[in-house]
């Protein structure tokens, strides 16, 4: 009976284990495993650095920057030690008495927590970083993270756009450069995972997972460093000077398309974007329109001359006097008129009677088929996010006025970018080109060069040589004679545009513009310069010209482009 | 009747050497790799200080590329070149 009663009680442990072991090792055993995976195993995010940008000169426009959170585990601290501990964290990261005894007090606040973790401060420096560590202060620690890091300012800030944090808190770019090439430039993160000992440490022999980092790429630009500088400052002075309340240049380079330099003010500071309006953040050359006043009439007179419907000296024989025409009185800018005015006579003086007359010859369809081909009303696709065109009305939409006062850039909206490439196919001989800022991206073991674009011939060659002299002696012989840099052929149009508000024209607010190319006979770039609302004069004659010529006598030393001889 | 067993001398069973050479071998393997594990495990330590070593370094070259890249910005360089007296030229000549 006892041998039967022990055998039994054998029995139920014998169940009793089994059960228990079943629940370990079958029931228990994903969750457990996952547990020893745990312990065993190490993951590593590795995160992949962003792509710099570089100016053409290679000089560094945009690079990354390493910077530390500092994190305190308050409950590894004594409570008697953190007094000293927040004191001298605070003696680091600041420099006056009053933000060093603010600092103390914060530090000593989050370490007082009944936390096993809190966050002490962001934006630490790798200096700071490291006289913290030499301190050998237990219970603190640091995350690695990267910032943007601008050598040359709140220069390009258009340009570059910015880097900031999207919904799910990635970095992101937003704007220009960093918004159209952010999947370029971000790069890919990889992770690392090996087994690890009891201290933490890799295990050689140990199972080892990896997917590399791959680095973002690198961007080399057009944009020459010394151009963009020269802009800069003369913008800057030239912004106060006039009274303007923005102002933007953009510099071309006509044979390639590539994009030189290009300003705008007001601007802001990529680093800090976020204490700037959102209204700033828009790059004026690609993203905002105006309408381009009389630095259009070259494009009307190039059509006109393509299309064989005048020639450079056709005299005017309805421009002795204002011109009538659906209700309306075209007049010149100085009401002046010259019977048997020329063609080219019209460019110099800007004559906006003459233009009438070229539009009408060169009749509705051919004078918009060349505004689509001089490519308005669609974005030049240049590489930067965020470009927007204004729309060409429908051609059926437009009455006989319409074509008048377009005819002498009125009426109608363009964008800089657009506005400089139009004439930049005039100083090219012709050719219409996709304009860029990249040159190349870059990664670890290739180059890819972005090549030059054609997008088609406009005009043919002579017509462009024809504009060209036009363009000359519209600088040598009109308003803006007086601040041309003397012996340098540069071919430029002035333009003074009234600013449509509420549907009427205000005579004292304009767009004071001058679109030019120097030297004129190989042109080395296509420049733009324009002023919103000068307050010192409204006339681009007395603004934007001044402005043009003095970056033009700049760039004609940076680039040791002599005066012509015939020229002394 | 008295069976007297003859007795015969046993002799002795040996391995055969390639046996023994087998034995002493593996012997010999399991002692190596008990030795190389033991002499690994210290490796992870010097492994995990050269990476961070090796991050260290690459940060601190980042952070002098950029004091460098701030060094000669254009910025730095107008405001440098006009604390020392460099001023722009009022003409400039070109010879032929």
């Amino acid at each position: 009976m006892r041998i039967k009663f022990t055998r039994l009680l054998f029995f139920l442990f014998l169940v009793a284990i089994s059960l228990r072991l079943f629940y370990w090792q079958v029931i228990k055993s994903d969750e457990l495993s996952a547990w020893a995976e745990g312990q065993h195993f190490q993951d590593i995010k590795v995160t992949a650095q962003r792509g710099q940008i570089f100016f053409s000169d290679k000089f560094v426009l945009a690079s990354t920057q390493p910077i530390f959170t500092m994190f305190g585990l308050p409950k590894t601290i004594k409570l008697e030690d953190k007094p000293k501990i927040a004191l001298k964290l605070a003696q680091i990261l600041t420099a006056t008495d009053e933000a060093k005894e603010e600092l103390k007090l914060k530090f000593l606040q989050q370490l007082s927590q009944d936390l096993y973790w809190v966050s002490l401060a962001n934006n630490i420096d790798l200096r700071d970083k490291k006289q913290i560590e030499d301190l050998k202060i237990l219970g603190l620690g640091f995350d690695l993270n990267s910032s943007r890091f601008y050598p040359e300012g709140s220069s390009s800030a258009h340009l570059l756009g910015f880097v900031g944090s999207n919904a799910n808190g990635d970095k992101t770019g937003y704007f220009g450069l960093e918004g159209y090439y952010d999947g370029e430039l971000k790069g890919l993160q990889g992770f690392l995972r090996h087994e690890k000992d009891a201290l933490g440490l890799p295990i050689i022999i140990g199972n080892f997972f990896s997917n590399r980092a791959e680095n973002g790429k690198d961007l080399n630009l057009y944009v020459d460093r010394t151009v963009q500088y020269i802009v800069e400052q003369y913008l800057k002075k030239g912004i106060e000077k006039y009274g303007a309340k923005s102002a933007s240049v953009v510099v071309m380079d006509p044979k390639t398309g590539g994009v030189l330099a290009m300003a705008s003010y007001p601007n802001y500071d990529p680093k800090n974007f976020a204490d700037y309006p959102k209204e700033f953040y828009k790059n004026p050359v690609v993203a905002q329109s105006y309408e381009p006043g009389s630095t259009f009439k070259v494009l009307t007179m190039a059509a006109a001359i393509n299309e064989d419907a005048v020639e450079a000296d056709t005299k005017c024989n309805i421009c002795s006097s204002p011109i009538s025409m659906g209700g309306f009185v075209i007049k010149t800018w100085n009401n002046k008129y010259t019977p048997n005015i020329t063609m080219t006579e019209g460019i110099i003086h800007s004559d906006n009677t003459v233009m009438v007359f070229t539009g009408k010859k060169l009749g509705l369809d051919k004078f918009y088929s060349y505004m689509e081909n001089f490519g308005f009303g669609r974005p030049t696709d240049i590489d930067l996010q965020d470009e927007t065109s204004p729309d060409l009305r429908a051609k059926d939409e437009w009455r006989e006025i319409d074509l008048a006062t377009a005819s002498f850039g009125q009426g109608v909206a363009v964008t800089p970018i657009q506005m400089v490439r139009a004439v930049s196919a005039i100083a090219n001989g012709g050719l219409l080109m996709e304009p860029h800022i990249v040159e190349s991206i870059k990664d670890n073991n290739n180059t890819f060069e972005i090549k030059p674009k054609i997008v088609r011939e406009v005009i043919k060659k002579d017509t462009a040589k024809i504009i060209t002299e036009m363009m000359v002696k519209a600088v040598d012989e009109g308003e803006a004679k007086f601040a041309k840099p003397k012996g340098f052929r540069i071919a430029g149009k002035t333009g003074t545009a009234q600013i449509p508000i509420a549907g009427r024209y205000d005579p004292n607010k304009t767009i004071a513009s001058f679109v030019g190319f120097a030297p004129a006979d190989d042109p080395k770039f296509v420049m733009l310069v324009r002023y919103d609302q000068p307050t010192s004069s409204v006339y681009g004659s007395e603004t934007a010209a001044p402005t043009f010529f003095e970056i033009a006598k700049e760039l004609f030393t940076y680039y040791r482009i002599a005066p012509t001889e015939d020229a002394r | 009747m008295t069976f007297i067993k003859k007795f015969e001398t046993q002799e002795k069973k040996t391995l055969p050497v390639r046996y023994i050479f087998i034995g002493v071998s593996l012997i010999a393997l399991a002692v190596l790799e008990i030795w190389v594990n033991n002499a690994m495990a210290t490796f992870g330590q010097k492994l995990a200080d050269t990476e961070s070593s090796e991050k260290v370094l690459q940060l601190e070259n980042r952070v002098m590329e950029n004091d460098i890249a701030k060094q000669v910005s254009l910025g730095n360089i107008a405001s440098a070149s006009a604390t020392l007296g460099f001023v722009k030229p009022k003409t400039i000549q070109y010879l032929r």
